[in-house]
């Protein structure tokens, strides 16, 4: 599913990544699609699950949310680049994107505790 | 190596194996359970009777990830709010003990869990794996003209899907599958049709009819079309159209235009539903 050389997808993740950590929502709204997806996997849990969000505003606050306040690398998931952020030294979220044109079109956040237990072994 | 009869064969293919079954669960958790099975079951074979380790052992983990991923199935659907595959870390095996790095990207695991267990085993087998056509007959027990089908079914399904948007011959049999299904109230197959974020708009243009506020995610879009499927059918006809370049179907009933529905594909299936009933623009598309 490499829709662009990984080299333009990645430079796009870095950018969001930088753009998170600056708390720039204005810049990091030009990395969006405007009919961004995303969805975000809570592991099942009733008062944290979010519907499928849609647009640059609620995307982006999702990211900043999950992105701001916490070491982020980037690094290797499922074969491909993706935005790894730690708080305390523990790996609370992975944001995987997919990118069309130097905007990411959908975005895919694992909350879920359950799904990164193997990442703080 | 070891005193434990059977480890180092088992050692030798373990990332191989953990490669075929994270692809057709989306779960390293539940991939490794599978390898813990296959471990059991291989410990209590005769080794000596066992030609090929490395094939017996692909056979087992794709046979145990097939069952597995049958119930899996069932807890997805009532997983609350979005499933998604569990991440991976591939920066020290990227192809993930695959011959290549297929099948194994967000984008492409929720492709997969669209596809049958059966097709899904076949897909990885061949894309990721390489193996041979004869090989996965043997593991899925099933002929040879049977695979390949199945194999060239979920090729020709994720290539498909993989381009945004669907060529318009596809959007079309998109739109076609979609109105069989909507019209039987068929909630199964109209999940099956929808990209987990689908979005149904309805532009009524005030008219009390149509839900104002979209219907967004595959079982609440699902839901919605299939409860209105009883009354809103009766007694309608339509004719294929175009609206905006795409394909689109005009619904009339009682000698009236009353409805234009269009479906817009994507990676995911039906990414986007809508339906106009808004009068004014209803004109200019109908009469076309």
């Amino acid at each position: 599913m490499n829709d662009l050389p990984s080299g333009e997808r990645d430079a796009v993740i870095h950018e969001i990544r930088l753009a998170c950590e600056r708390t720039d929502a204005p810049t990091l709204h030009t990395l969006l699609s405007p009919d961004v997806v995303a969805l975000i996997d809570t592991g099942g849990d009733l008062l944290a699950s979010t519907r499928p969000l849609v647009g640059v505003t609620d995307v982006g606050d999702a990211l900043l949310t999950t992105l701001g306040n916490a070491d982020v690398t980037e690094h290797q998931v499922n074969g491909v680049c993706a935005l790894v952020a730690r708080r305390g030294g523990r790996v609370v979220g992975i944001v995987s994107l997919q990118v069309r044109d130097g905007m990411a079109v959908r975005v895919w956040i694992t909350l879920s505790p359950l799904k990164l237990q193997r990442w703080n072994n | 190596m070891t005193d434990t009869p059977g480890l180092e064969q088992f050692i030798a293919v373990r990332p191989r194996l953990f490669g075929i079954a994270y692809r057709m669960l989306g779960s390293a958790t539940e991939a490794e359970d599978v390898l813990q099975e296959v471990w059991l079951r291989w410990q209590q074979y005769d080794h000596d009777t066992v030609e090929s380790p490395a094939a017996f052992l692909a056979t087992a983990t794709t046979r145990l990830a097939i069952n597995a991923a049958t119930s899996a199935r069932a807890r997805h659907e009532t997983y609350i709010g979005p499933w998604l595959p569990e991440p991976v870390d591939t920066s020290a095996d990227p192809a993930l003990g695959a011959e290549r790095g297929e099948a194994l990207e967000f984008a492409v695991l929720l492709l997969l869990e669209k596809l049958t267990p059966l097709e899904r085993a076949a897909y990885v087998l061949r894309e990721a794996f390489d193996y041979p056509y004869s090989t996965i007959s043997e593991i899925v027990q099933l002929k040879e003209p049977a695979v390949r089908q199945l194999v060239s079914r979920a090729r020709k399904h994720l290539v498909a899907e993989r381009r945004a948007p669907v060529a318009s011959e596809q959007q079309r049999e998109l739109l076609a599958a979609f109105l069989t299904a909507a019209q039987a109230g068929d909630f199964d197959s109209l999940e099956r049709l929808f990209a987990e974020d689908v979005v149904s708009y309805s532009d009524g243009g005030g008219l009390a009819l149509a839900a104002r506020i979209p219907v967004i995610g595959r079982s609440r879009v699902a839901k919605f079309v299939s409860a209105f499927a009883s009354h809103f059918w009766v007694g309608v006809t339509f004719r294929w159209t175009e609206a905006n370049g795409q394909a689109a179907v005009v619904l009339r009933r009682d000698g009236v235009d009353f409805t234009v529905v269009t479906t817009s594909g994507s990676a995911e299936g039906i990414d986007q539903i809508l339906w106009m009933m808004n009068p004014t623009k209803l004109a200019g598309v109908a009469t076309r």
